[in-house]
């Protein structure tokens, strides 16, 4: 932002100060209004109280397609967007392009009457009608199913407990199943403290409020979430590659949105607490959820930076469930940054997409 | 810095000053930084304490417990407000958003099934007559909708379509495991 150079001549000076006024309007821009995001075209095909489905419109012709369609399942508290963040920086469009048939669930804005809505009903009114849909539509019977973070959660409570349906690969980024150790994370340390009431949170909100939850994730690496990320603008403001991408970033990053009341108890209580999904004792709609039942092809990417969903509460799943096929992929970067950073598109999404190439034939 | 020296003119006061501008800006940034990484350390080692934890948890609970009662009020106030004004409260809205919920998971269940239905008939006009597929739905409404319950009911003998019914099958299969 500050020239290395000492501003000599008028000319010199009067050009300082219109690099200055570009800076500043760069600056109030990015800060003060949203970035296009989500640019890649799609069709709602389905819909269901908030959710929908989308289809992406595919850009290689039918025969060079894969034969299994794919579906992302983001996270509850974050739009699933950070997919497809913006041209050239876009998982989805990634994938679009490597001839995939590409579903997004986006679980929308939960309002107050939602409050009640918990895992099993995302899982059992929601996903497997989500399902149903996609192998309607794409005219398979297999189908590939990605869950990122909370995401994951569903997605594997899901394969658990319907192991039979078609799940052909099963696809899990950053995923917090394990919570044995009660020191790993800010999270599980903050929740696991006998002060912590998730139970008063709700009755208090009936939605837990995005901006909540949001203060929760800064407040774990807060220099770097409130100071070091404007910094880094500041510092390259001249770089218009770099300040789009913070611009998009940011968009995703403040644009906040509620978990349903009777959700967040569930994972508070149920998993961070009281550790049930790995131990094989959490119940959905009275069936046990036994991960042993799980025998898709698995791929477990796990990000070794990750201060959300530290890699230990990742990585044991491979030892719990049936899949004869499975791979543990360990990536550089924290729990965002893996799929959405600098490095996604030279690493993580090629071998993603290497690993489900091979098995969506 | 022996480069640096080489290059610099000491005739030249203006030059030397726009080094020493940089090395400072240089010495500046590399300074910010550096504090600001150990002062992320810091904190981050200071939000993962138990003392932490413990602040924050006690914080949070002294807040709900402190708005609680005012709350209550508001909620007590708004409801006798609404009922003698003759107008849904909060509570009508959102159990009548429920319903809708359901019904259109309902709704959602039963497209799946026409879904089903039509897929079948489609099948089954297509094995008896391979040359004729495209004519058999559409152009004779009454014939189709006849087949439609014969389909469906042979559907339905043969195969559990729904949803909530499949869920209902796979938990019974799942408690008959169990038991044996």
């Amino acid at each position: 932002m500050v020239s290395s150079q000492v501003p000599l001549t008028p000319e010199e000076l009067q050009s300082e100060l219109q690099q200055i006024e570009v800076n500043s309007r760069t600056l109030l821009r990015v800060t003060t209004s949203r970035a296009l995001v989500a640019q890649t075209p799609k069709e709602a095909i389905w819909t269901l109280n908030k959710a929908k489905l989308y289809r992406y419109i595919p850009v290689v012709p039918a025969e060079q397609r894969h034969k299994v369609p794919l579906l992302l399942v983001f996270a509850l508290m974050n739009k699933p967007y950070i997919l497809d963040l913006r041209p050239g920086n876009s998982f989805i469009e990634y994938m679009v392009k490597q001839g995939y048939d590409v579903y997004l669930l986006d679980w929308g804005v939960p309002g107050l009457e939602d409050k009640d809505l918990n895992f099993d009903n995302y899982v059992l009114d929601y996903l497997t009608r989500v399902i149903r849909k996609v192998k309607a539509v794409s005219g398979s019977k297999e189908f590939s199913m990605l869950g990122w973070c909370i995401g994951a959660i569903l997605t594997t409570i899901y394969a658990a407990l319907r192991p039979d349906d078609g799940l052909k690969n099963l696809l899990l980024l950053t995923a917090p199943l394990d919570f044995t150790d009660k020191k790993a994370g800010g999270f599980v340390r903050w929740v696991n403290d006998k002060s912590f009431d998730p139970g008063k949170i709700v009755s208090a909100f009936g939605n837990v409020p995005g901006e909540m939850i949001d203060y929760g994730a800064k407040a774990l690496k807060p220099v770097e979430n409130y100071i070091g990320s404007y910094l880094t603008l500041w510092d390259n403001l001249d770089n218009p590659r770099i300040v789009e991408s913070w611009h998009a970033m940011n968009t995703w990053v403040t644009d906040l949105i509620p978990m349903a009341g009777a959700t967040y108890l569930q994972l508070i209580k149920e998993l961070y607490q009281e550790n049930r999904l790995i131990q094989g004792k959490m119940v959905i709609r009275g069936e046990r959820v036994d991960l042993s039942r799980i025998h898709a092809n698995l791929l477990n990417v796990i990000a070794l930076a990750d201060h959300i969903s530290p890699p230990c509460q990742s990585e044991s799943i491979m030892t719990k469930v049936s899949s004869q096929d499975q791979l543990l992929l360990k990536v550089k970067g924290g729990h965002i940054g893996m799929m959405a950073g600098s490095g996604a598109l030279k690493f993580t999404w090629p071998h993603i997409d290497s690993w489900l190439a091979e098995r969506s034939e | 810095m022996s480069d640096q020296s080489e290059t610099t003119n000491p005739l030249d006061p203006f030059e030397s000053m726009n080094t020493l501008w940089e090395t400072n800006l240089k010495n500046l940034k590399s300074m910010r930084d550096t504090s600001l990484e150990s002062w992320s350390k810091m904190m981050i080692d200071m939000v993962n304490s138990d003392e932490y934890s413990q602040a924050t948890g006690q914080w949070l609970d002294t807040y709900l417990t402190m708005s609680q009662p005012m709350k209550r009020i508001i909620d007590m106030t708004m409801t006798q407000v609404l009922t003698g004004l003759n107008m849904p409260m909060r509570s009508d809205v959102t159990s009548l958003a429920e319903r809708l919920t359901n019904i259109e998971m309902r709704m959602d269940d039963q497209d799946a099934k026409l879904d089903d239905i039509l897929h079948t008939m489609q099948t089954l006009s297509a094995s008896n007559h391979p040359a004729d597929v495209s004519t058999v739905t559409p152009t004779h409404p009454n014939n189709g909708s006849h087949a439609t319950g014969e389909i469906h009911a042979a559907k339905m003998k043969g195969k559990n379509t729904g949803v909530s019914s499949t869920s209902k099958t796979d938990a019974v299969q799942h408690k008959a495991k169990g038991e044996h």
